[in-house]
């Protein structure tokens, strides 16, 4: 323990004696793997006789396959696979949602690409360099077809047609006018409401398509088992799906499927479903009857993900007095070429927008549009970053034309303690338990200097410096009281090893964020060990109960919950045991980390002599024959309740380049109990670095002529924020609000989306402070900058 | 992305690796068209792994000691063989007295690739959006080429003749670059623009001498603005002419976005960049100035 340094000890909590290792400062248990080099990720493993798989991916945005000729490649030793050599199921690789929400349009490999980079074929050789020579002696002959680059233009009766039939459950759908799914919501009666406002303003918003860029490119390994089983390790958010789906696709029974965990070099969401190389590498060690190692390189890993781009129509109504009255959002969402969270993400930007504020009446419709695009899936935030900027941009409007305060404008009317929130969509809701919005933005605008900074656009001269705020939020988990569309629950083992020792044992998956470090935590809490007492495990689907995926902010919330409560029934155990051996009573007895002796101590409070370390009770337990002290279970969290953040943020706008530098930035979080400090102002600096990109940098636009990305996947051609654009880190403020959450564990809420969604909307919102213009197409890049302030300061 | 991906394998091909500049002379002239010449390989392998170039034989010089060094001699100026790196000449103490190539040296790219890669491979790639070729032109430098039949110099400016295009024959070899000593009295500066990204949207490298209160003599050169460095010739005469050049720089650099070649990409559009050729070349000329 000698690396832990107390930073706080909060004190007076409901029900709760005081912590002694949750909220502490500590070591990772991976840290020194990872700085040393010695942490394996999937494409670290290599196997006996394993073969290097290549993947040979359409250069068109949409195409038939009118012939292949592999026989040049096959010559050269290499196993092929083509859409004749794979399962001809339609799936859908994620499967988070339940099989009512989750429309199926995916073949492993296809003879109809709909965008440029899907897979067509796929070559194993007994080197990577091999393969890909057979890759390019394949030879292939392409009609090529129409295609359509924009959501809009798919829409129109004369676009050309991505799919013709797609499957929802088990019956086939027919999709018209390339309309993937939709979704109507509608609450109270929103005419009747914005008859009743004093003011309404509509604008229409645009987003761009950003990429994961996550460190680590999508990789997999296949192993053969006797008797036709599988291994795999493969990067991903959830082993227990990844299991699922490959026995959707091939049918082998699932106690022959392993999924092993593995180190994970980031995902932002690009790994919840399954990706499709882990199919294609299946396929192939099946065929080749050996081992298959497939790893994307990074322009490859560019065409296979990306975040769904969003139109928003959204018109908003409010009273005089600064009461909103209505609301209505029409989302059109550019999902790419496939389905992998159409229908879900449809349900949740209205449940993201109706969380932000109270609406009393309000009307929703949700439409979600194939383009030949790479298609899009999840990105930290899950189309919340999108809604928060649309909508804080428009409550920023509105305020401004009521002559309100942004700040009170906002107090006035945010969903906040006591009210519904919609974690994740109409099915997934939740009464809100904890909130501590007013705390966070009454001391994020001290801190900040919100009530001296300039009017818009009354500002002359170069450099022109504003503020301005985004608030927002995110679920924990997509837990709630009742079953909904979203699947949520966890599972864990906990065992005590004789030596006093824990092991834990979970399919949870840790993206590199710190999730299960924080779970090991609240087990040593919970069992009174020291923290390196808490082992975590290397695990596999054989070896774990099912987990969902870590997703939606749910690692430290829902994953935490369930650890928690499998600590609790391992206590129970062991307090039994220690009762016996001691002569007392298990509710008389207490536990304490003794760091010197380095073990967790049962005693009896007052009474000298009756105490005993943990270890001396599990190697008790084993002369004795009273078994192993374990449990395992699954637990569904009863709520999936929200994490607010709030941004304040100071940039200068150099007004002869256009350039925007965020100069300083005030962040607070209201995430419940913090368990790691340092880890959770990490997640907030991550968090902004990516809001400046998607307010400022990033997106993926195509080229008509090629239907290929205009960068055509090279980073260099791709802008994200780096270290230098970053404001220093003594002008970025991170604090965290004192509130306690009643369903988490120890108190705690998730982090990792919150801290993303509300950064560029403060963003867009300081720079209208700074030059008086808004601007409702994403990125704000300098150019644009630039032609708003010679167009005289007109919106754009 | 006909094939997986570009970026992957290389074009088959011989590797040689002479020991004396005889020796990669004598390969140059025995394979012609064939052959390319590597240095660090960071612009060469790229090319070959987009196919771009799919050369039969690979010359690889860093065998050859005589063209790793970086001399400078008062009053003659600096010479940089062909396969000093950026970093080495970054590290070499002269190099400040040439302030827009010190500029150019240092902000190249990241640490990791500036070990490998050469100025004078840099400049062969010419590549529209590479730093040093500015800066050179800027400074006057000239391209020391030799072959078997013998020894030619050309001035950067002309070296460079399209994209991807320089003035080199089958058989030839740049062996070094030469920059002359910098005048008396003269300033030079190189300056970027770039944001999110590490390439150049437009790049500026300005040479003045002054005498007294008036620029005696002035080189404007712009990259990544085209196909090839411009030089700014109009706006360059626009401030020797000037009785008070200090008062007339906004002219100037109206002038010089107006009269260089600009082109859109993915990066910027024309528009944008003739606005910052007009920015940069305001904060170049203020720095060199003053």
């Amino acid at each position: 323990m000698a690396l832990e340094v107390l930073e706080r000890r909060p004190e007076g909590r409901v029900g709760r004696e005081a912590l002694t290792i949750v909220g502490r400062k500590t070591l990772r248990k991976d840290a020194v793997a990872k700085v040393t080099g010695r942490e394996l990720y999937a494409s670290d493993i290599t196997l006996p006789n394993m073969l290097y798989a290549r993947v040979l991916k359409s250069p068109y945005p949409h195409a038939r396959v009118k012939s292949i000729d592999v026989s040049k490649a096959v010559e050269m030793g290499a196993v092929v696979i083509t859409s004749q050599d794979v399962p001809q199921v339609l799936f859908n690789p994620r499967l988070v949602s339940i099989p009512e929400a989750t429309y199926k349009d995916w073949r492993v490999l296809t003879d109809r690409p709909l965008f440029v980079g899907e897979p067509i074929a796929a070559v194993a050789a007994e080197t990577e360099e091999l393969a890909q020579r057979a890759l390019e002696a394949i030879k292939v002959e392409y009609e090529r077809l129409p295609a359509v680059f924009d959501a809009i233009e798919s829409m129109k009766p004369e676009a050309p047609k991505l799919h013709e039939t797609i499957i929802l459950k088990d019956r086939e759908v027919k999709v018209e006018r390339n309309v993937a799914c939709r979704l109507e919501i509608a609450e109270g009666d929103v005419e009747k409401g914005f008859k009743e406002a004093d003011v309404v303003i509509e604008r229409e918003f645009r987003t761009n398509r950003r990429y994961h860029n996550q460190l680590e490119t999508k990789a997999v390994v296949v192993n053969l088992e006797p008797g036709g089983g599988v291994t795999i390790w493969c990067t991903t958010q959830t082993i227990h799906n990844t299991r699922l789906l490959i026995h959707e696709i091939f049918g082998i029974p699932m106690n022959k499927i392993n999924v092993k965990k593995i180190s994970l070099g980031g995902s932002f969401g690009s790994s919840i479903h399954t990706n499709i190389i882990v199919p294609i590498a299946v396929a192939l060690a099946l065929k080749a009857g050996r081992p298959v190692k497939l790893v994307y390189t990074r322009e490859e890993d560019m065409h296979d993900h990306v975040s769904f781009q969003m139109i928003f129509r959204l018109k908003l109504g409010a009273k005089r007095d600064g009461r909103l009255v209505a609301g209505q959002l029409q989302a059109i969402v550019d999902i790419g070429a496939h389905q992998i969270q159409a229908y879900p993400i449809l349900g949740v930007i209205a449940g993201w927008w109706v969380s932000l504020y109270k609406l009393p009446h309000v009307k929703y419709e949700g439409i979600a549009v194939y383009t030949n695009k790479v298609p899009s899936c999840a990105f930290r935030g899950y189309g919340n970053p999108q809604t928060t900027w649309a909508v804080e941009t428009l409550i920023d409007e509105l305020a401004e034309k009521l002559g309100i305060d942004p700040l009170e404008f906002r107090l006035m009317n945010y969903v906040g303690e006591g009210d519904i929130f919609w974690g994740q969509g109409p099915t997934v809701k939740t009464v809100i338990r904890s909130c501590g919005v007013e705390e966070l933005l009454r001391r994020g605008a001290e801190l900040i200097g919100w009530h001296r900074r300039p009017k818009p656009g009354q500002q002359k001269g170069r450099f022109r410096r504003g503020i301005g705020m985004g608030r927002g939020f995110h679920t924990s988990s997509a837990g709630s009281p009742v079953p909904g569309s979203v699947i949520d629950y966890s599972g864990a083992m906990i065992k005590i090893n004789e030596d006093g020792t824990i092991d834990y044992i979970t399919a949870l998956m840790d993206h590199g964020g710190g999730s299960l470090e924080a779970i090991a935590k609240i087990i040593a809490e919970e069992l009174g060990v020291p923290l390196e007492n808490v082992n975590i495990i290397t695990a596999d689907t054989q070896t774990t109960v099912y987990d969902v995926c870590t997703h939606a902010s749910r690692g430290v919330y829902a994953g935490g919950a369930t650890a928690l409560k499998v600590a609790r029934q391992v206590k129970q155990k062991l307090l039994e045991m220690a009762a016996k051996i001691l002569d007392t009573y298990p509710h008389a007895l207490r536990i304490r980390p003794d760091p010197k002796r380095g073990q967790g101590v049962i005693y009896v409070e007052g009474i000298e002599g009756k105490e005993i370390t943990i270890g001396e009770v599990a190697m008790t337990a084993r002369h004795k024959n009273w078994g192993t002290i374990a449990a395992v279970d699954s637990h569904r969290t009863e709520a999936g309740p929200p994490h607010f953040t709030a941004y304040f943020v100071e940039v200068e706008v150099d007004t002869e380049t256009g350039i925007v530098k965020p100069i300083r930035v005030v962040a607070g979080a209201d995430i419940g109990t913090v368990i790691n400090p340092d880890l959770a102002r990490g997640q907030i600096h991550g968090g902004f670095a990516m809001g400046m990109g998607m307010a400022l940098l990033e997106d993926t636009p195509y080229d008509p002529d090629t239907g290929d990305l205009v960068n055509r996947g090279f980073l260099v051609d791709y802008k994200t924020a780096s270290a230098p654009d970053m404001p220093r880190l003594k002008d970025f403020t991170v604090f965290f609000a004192e509130t306690y959450e009643p369903t988490g564990p120890f108190g705690a809420k998730g982090l990792g989306e919150g801290a993303f969604n509300p950064a560029a909307a403060a963003i867009a919102n300081a720079i209208y402070n700074a030059i008086g213009v808004r601007f409702y197409e994403l990125p704000i890049t300098p150019e644009k900058i630039l032609q708003a302030l010679r167009g005289g300061g007109e919106n754009v | 992305m006909s094939f997986g991906s570009p970026w992957f394998t290389l074009p088959e091909f011989t590797y040689h690796k002479p020991k004396t500049l005889k020796e990669a002379l004598e390969l140059l002239d025995k394979y012609g068209e064939e052959a390319k010449v590597m240095a660090g390989g960071v612009g060469l392998l790229a090319f070959m792994k987009e196919r771009l170039m799919a050369p039969s034989h690979v010359i690889d010089l860093k065998g050859v000691p005589e063209l790793g060094q970086a001399i400078y001699k008062e009053g003659e100026g600096l010479t940089i063989g062909a396969t000093v790196t950026l970093n080495e000449l970054a590290r070499y103490g002269p190099l400040k007295k040439f302030g827009a190539l010190h500029d150019a040296v240092r902000d190249i790219a990241d640490p990791i690739i500036r070990n490998r890669a050469t100025l004078v491979g840099n400049l062969c790639e010419a590549i529209p959006w590479v730093d040093t070729p500015p800066a050179l032109i800027a400074l006057g430098a000239e391209v020391e080429i030799r072959s078997l039949k013998g020894e030619r110099r050309v001035p950067v400016k002309d070296f460079i003749k399209g994209p991807v295009e320089i003035d080199l024959e089958p058989g030839e070899l740049v062996t070094a670059v030469h920059v002359p000593e910098p005048r008396r009295n003269s300033r030079s500066r190189f300056i970027k623009y770039n944001t999110g990204s590490e390439f150049a949207l437009v790049s500026v490298a300005a040479n003045v001498v002054m005498d007294g209160g008036r620029v005696r003599d002035v080189s404007l050169v712009y990259g990544a603005v085209s196909s090839t460095p411009q030089v700014a010739v109009k706006a360059a005469d626009a401030l020797k002419s000037a009785e008070k050049p200090w008062e007339v720089l906004d002219e100037v650099g109206r002038i010089a976005s107006e009269e260089v070649e600009a082109v859109s990409d993915v990066l910027a559009s024309e528009e944008y960049r003739r606005h910052l050729i007009r920015v940069l070349t305001l904060r170049v000329l203020r720095e060199v100035m003053g």
